[in-house]
């Protein structure tokens, strides 16, 4: 996966012809444009939202993703709703992720250490044991706990591969569908107005 | 679909940039009887003294929000921060200035322990509280906008997170609709079992725990709002209430402390010719709640924050107030 920083935005050009047509009727139609982003940017938090709602997988407690997905959807300028959360790109593209920083993916065992990287803790915390499985995994961070007991904190792996999540994001269709449908709504109640 | 790069968050990231970090043992509920219009333009964290520490804190949030990028030794471009690296990074600043538990700290950090501005759950409950009130602000902005709040006049709020402990948020919507009088806020809906209320409701800001008319409403909530159309608003008898009784009372409300809302006591005031609902009523109440500090609360301030507060007639301002500086 490439981390260019590119981000997903719904420009409002594919609501399609209809849109256009309806917009151009009125002497500032970039309003309509505006209240259609709003439409489509509800959608997504409404889609956030449920998503939100699923179990974490490993039945730690949930970290918010979902939720904190929904807060970075906000709408910038007239027409274009930006899903500001970067972490939301490897769910929609997929990808493979490398180490930036270090020279190991920490992938954590344990739910006290998820979220946290393993650099945050003191230096004497953990201990590395080389893993001779091969592949991918490059070994396990572990932990000393007393009475000669030891546990694995992480799992340390050169790259992790990610399928793109096909519910990333709801249908195209939909989001257009939400568009048109507030877009008519406007211009209705702006005709209204005007009569 | 297009794709593009990213677009700037200009509201988002200038309201974050205008903070100025302010160091001070207050706990809390104490920052909370500070004034609004103070407490906003404030950088702080309960107990934290050290303001190059918050400085910091307050750097990260936005490198986090401005999605700023930085190249690794192998030339390989990386997101400068993260909730990750905000955690672990903030840590050893902190550490490296001595930064202390308010009450001491015996037998090291305790990672769970919230009142440790150094533990993992301090610095998680940071980062991602002062993310929602950034992109709080920034959606409430898109919402408060004339032709958005036309089609959307009201929210909802709803559960987004499920929590094993969850707060009362039924019983602190119906106390917060009695204490604003129900202004802007359902009955028809909360009959229903429902809370909405319309955009321009003071009963967003008396529910919010920081005095924001935008989410989050607490700490780690799992709350937020979602958008109610007109059309659903009508039904429920919010326009007919009308919209105008609701703007009219957002509009001549003045802002006191938080703790003095939530106490019940003083109503908003603006100045009167301040009659336009939304953000900018919003912002113009911060003003007016800096100018109308009574002498008592300004000498209090004033022993609290000593040289990072400067009184200069009826106003009262961060000595270091940062000022935006307009886009180009």
């Amino acid at each position: 996966m490439s981390v260019s920083g590119k981000v997903i935005t719904l420009g409002l050009e594919q609501a399609g012809k209809k849109l256009r047509d309806i917009s151009m009727r009125f002497a500032k139609p970039q309003r309509a444009f505006k209240v259609a982003a709003n439409a489509v940017a509800k959608s997504l938090k409404k889609h956030f939202r449920e998503r939100n709602q699923e179990p974490n997988a490993e039945g730690w407690k949930k970290s918010g993703f979902w939720s904190q997905v929904r807060d970075s959807v906000q709408v910038v300028g007239d027409d274009v709703i930006q899903i500001n959360d970067p972490r939301f790109n490897l769910k929609y593209y997929g990808g493979v992720v490398t180490p930036k920083r270090g020279r190991a993916l920490a992938i954590p065992l344990h739910e006290e250490f998820k979220g946290v990287l393993p650099s945050t803790f003191p230096k004497d915390k953990f201990f590395f044991l080389p893993t001779r499985s091969g592949g991918d995994n490059v070994g396990i961070l572990a932990e000393a706990l007393g009475d000669n007991r030891i546990r694995a904190a992480y799992l340390l792996r050169s790259k992790t591969t990610h399928q793109a999540d096909p519910d990333a994001l709801p249908p195209m269709s939909e989001l257009q569908a939400e568009a048109l449908r507030a877009v008519q709504r406007f211009f209705e109640r702006e005709l209204a107005k005007q009569s | 679909m297009t794709f593009t790069e990213p677009q700037p968050l200009t509201d988002v990231i200038d309201k974050l940039d205008a903070k100025t970090p302010i160091g001070s043992a207050m706990r809390t509920a104490e920052w909370e009887r500070v004034p609004q219009g103070l407490r906003d333009g404030a950088f702080f964290s309960a107990g934290v003294t050290h303001t190059q520490f918050l400085a910091r804190q307050q750097q990260a949030v936005t490198d986090i929000i401005a999605r700023a990028k930085e190249t690794n030794a192998a030339g390989e471009s990386m997101w400068k921060m993260d909730r990750g690296q905000f955690v672990k990074q903030l840590r050893q600043m902190g550490e490296a200035l001595g930064v202390q538990h308010p009450t001491g700290r015996e037998g090291g950090i305790k990672e769970r322990d919230i009142t440790d501005p150094l533990s993992i759950a301090r610095l998680n409950l940071v980062v991602n509280t002062q993310l929602e009130l950034a992109y709080g602000y920034g959606q409430y902005v898109t919402a408060m906008d004339e032709d958005v709040l036309q089609e959307w006049p009201a929210w909802e709020l709803v559960r987004i997170t499920p929590r094993k402990a969850p707060r009362d948020w039924d019983k602190r919507w119906l106390e917060a609709a009695e204490a604003v009088g129900w202004a802007g806020v359902s009955r028809e809906a909360w009959s229903q079992g429902r809370k909405i209320a319309l955009k321009t409701s003071p009963i967003w800001i008396k529910l919010s725990r920081f005095g924001n008319p935008h989410m989050p409403l607490d700490f780690n909530s799992g709350m937020g709002v979602e958008e109610v159309d007109r059309d659903t608003a009508e039904s429920l008898g919010l326009m007919s209430m009308s919209m105008n009784e609701a703007l009219q009372d957002f509009a001549t409300l003045k802002f006191q402390t938080a703790a003095q809302l939530k106490a019940g006591r003083g109503r908003f005031n603006m100045a009167p010719e301040s009659q336009q609902p939304g953000l900018k009523a919003f912002q113009e109440g911060l003003e007016a709640s800096v100018k109308d500090v009574p002498p008592a609360m300004r000498k209090q301030l004033k022993s609290i924050f000593k040289d990072q507060i400067e009184i200069e007639g009826d106003i009262i301002r961060w000595k270091h107030k940062k000022k935006r500086t307009p886009k180009k």
